[in-house]
């Protein structure tokens, strides 16, 4: 990697950035791998990653598991030429599919959080939809269980609302 | 980090996955508006406004309104050239200026509130009108236009709320009777109109008309047996109001084999069936082209 990243650093744009988990775990990046970030491609932009670049709120886990997900499509950016990193458009398909469905809800849900802090729209797109999924065909009680939220509808607002919009809830 | 739960994360997070429920499902939408008030807060934050014959869609956000104050709500579109009651093809009036009226009950269902904003300034109007409610909330019957005014049914028809485009002042009308089955239409004459449908049968029709000054009181206008009119009503029961086409006059309503308008002047008695069985509750003819997500 860092043979490469020297190459890169030639014509341009290939600089190495370190990234700091919350746990103090650290991920030495290409800049074409995090810019994928807007927060960090804003930070580059800025020049202030220089001492590597602190993000409290992510786990060391979770940005693990970002930086897989960055370097995996980073291929766009570094298409030309780097056929080892250019995944082709299955493979990263795949790749995405078996990321989020193998999740469990927190861990899930952490890497939204993660997703929406670092601003990368993609996977924030793709773990957000994995959440909507899971919605789909299920009543409000099922879901409620699916995601510990507690009714807070009195029984007459709740029957108000299944009249109103009876069309709904016929099953 | 302790682990998350959903509803630990921020509303502009759970916007972004209630954002992308299927949009070929929105009975799912409605689903989850009912997991909790939160979610419900957020899935009606936004109203679409949509002209489906140009195809336009433009989004309005709602007026910033305490969420305990909201806990219904609906919107309706009115033409804001002067004195425009629909009245004339709306085709004249389709991607001009409007008007968007939008009606909050509170969570005590005691008070309404109405707001109102128009195309040109996409600013709400600063305080909201307001009207004591005896514990209703709104119902989801298309609102229509008359008299410069836009109408809105609370539950079973127990209210009539007016929203006076002039003056933006928001009132209550007490119907004639309390029937559930209610829709609001608009007389030939112009002026606002119940249609009740009673005991499966019988269509009353009533006018909120002038007298000779400017008081107003309801009128009976007609009843029709509909069993005499269109006798093979008796076998596709039961029926339900669904909507009414301020333009035509046409009431639509669901029977049990599917869909059918009716010239509410039965000067021609017969009924046209538009579709086979299907699963609308409202019918919203495009004239009154308004969508409020979800």
């Amino acid at each position: 990697m860092a043979a490469a990243a020297a190459e890169a650093t030639i014509d341009g744009g290939g600089k190495m950035i370190i990234l700091i988990s919350a746990d103090g775990k650290r991920f030495e990046v290409t800049e074409a791998v995090a810019s994928q970030s807007q927060l960090i491609s804003n930070m580059i932009e800025d020049d202030c990653t220089e001492n590597g670049v602190r993000l409290p709120n992510v786990d060391g886990d979770i940005l693990t598991m970002v930086v897989d997900y960055c370097n995996m499509h980073a291929g766009d950016a570094a298409a030309d030429g780097d056929t080892t990193k250019a995944s082709s458009t299955e493979e990263l398909k795949k790749f995405d599919a078996e990321l989020v469905q193998a999740l469990e809800n927190p861990v899930l849900f952490k890497l939204i959080l993660a997703a929406n802090f670092l601003n990368i729209k993609s996977l924030l797109d793709m773990t957000c939809q994995r959440v909507a999924d899971m919605m789909s065909g299920k009543t409000p009680e099922q879901m409620r269980e699916t995601f510990s939220i507690e009714n807070d509808f009195t029984p007459e607002e709740e029957a108000a609302i299944r009249q109103e919009n009876a069309w709904a809830f016929d099953d | 980090m302790a682990a998350p739960e959903l509803n630990s994360l921020m509303d502009d997070v759970i916007e972004e996955i209630l954002l992308r429920l299927p949009p070929d499902d929105p009975s799912c939408a409605v689903r989850a508006s009912l997991v909790c008030k939160r979610w419900r807060r957020l899935l009606t934050d936004d109203l679409a406004v949509w002209d489906p014959m140009a195809g336009d869609v433009r989004w309005q956000q709602e007026p910033r309104i305490p969420a305990s104050d909201c806990m219904y709500s609906t919107a309706a579109v009115a033409c804001a050239a002067p004195g425009c009651d629909h009245d004339h093809d709306h085709g004249d009036c389709g991607g001009g200026p409007f008007v968007l009226v939008f009606v909050a009950v509170d969570e005590r269902h005691e008070t309404a509130s109405a707001f109102s904003c128009s195309s040109e300034t996409g600013e709400w109007s600063s305080a909201p009108s307001t009207v004591h409610l005896d514990r209703e909330y709104l119902y989801s019957k298309p609102s229509v236009l008359a008299g410069g005014a836009v109408h809105f049914l609370t539950d079973y028809g127990r209210t009539v709320l007016r929203y006076d485009l002039a003056k933006l002042e928001l009132s209550a009308i007490e119907p004639p009777e309390v029937h559930s089955d209610v829709l609001l239409t608009t007389t030939e004459g112009g002026d606002l109109g119940l249609a009740i449908l009673d005991d499966q049968r019988y269509l009353r029709l009533w006018a909120w008309a002038a007298d000779h000054g400017v008081t107003r009181r309801w009128v009976r206008r007609r009843v029709v047996d509909l069993f005499a009119e269109l006798p093979f009503l008796q076998h596709v029961l039961p029926l339900n109001l669904t909507g009414f086409d301020e333009g035509t006059g046409m009431i639509f309503f669901q029977a049990s084999d599917g869909d059918y308008a009716i010239d509410e002047l039965m000067s021609s008695p017969r009924a046209k069936k538009l579709w086979g069985r299907d699963n609308f509750s409202n019918v919203f003819p495009y004239r009154s082209f308004y969508v409020h997500r979800p």
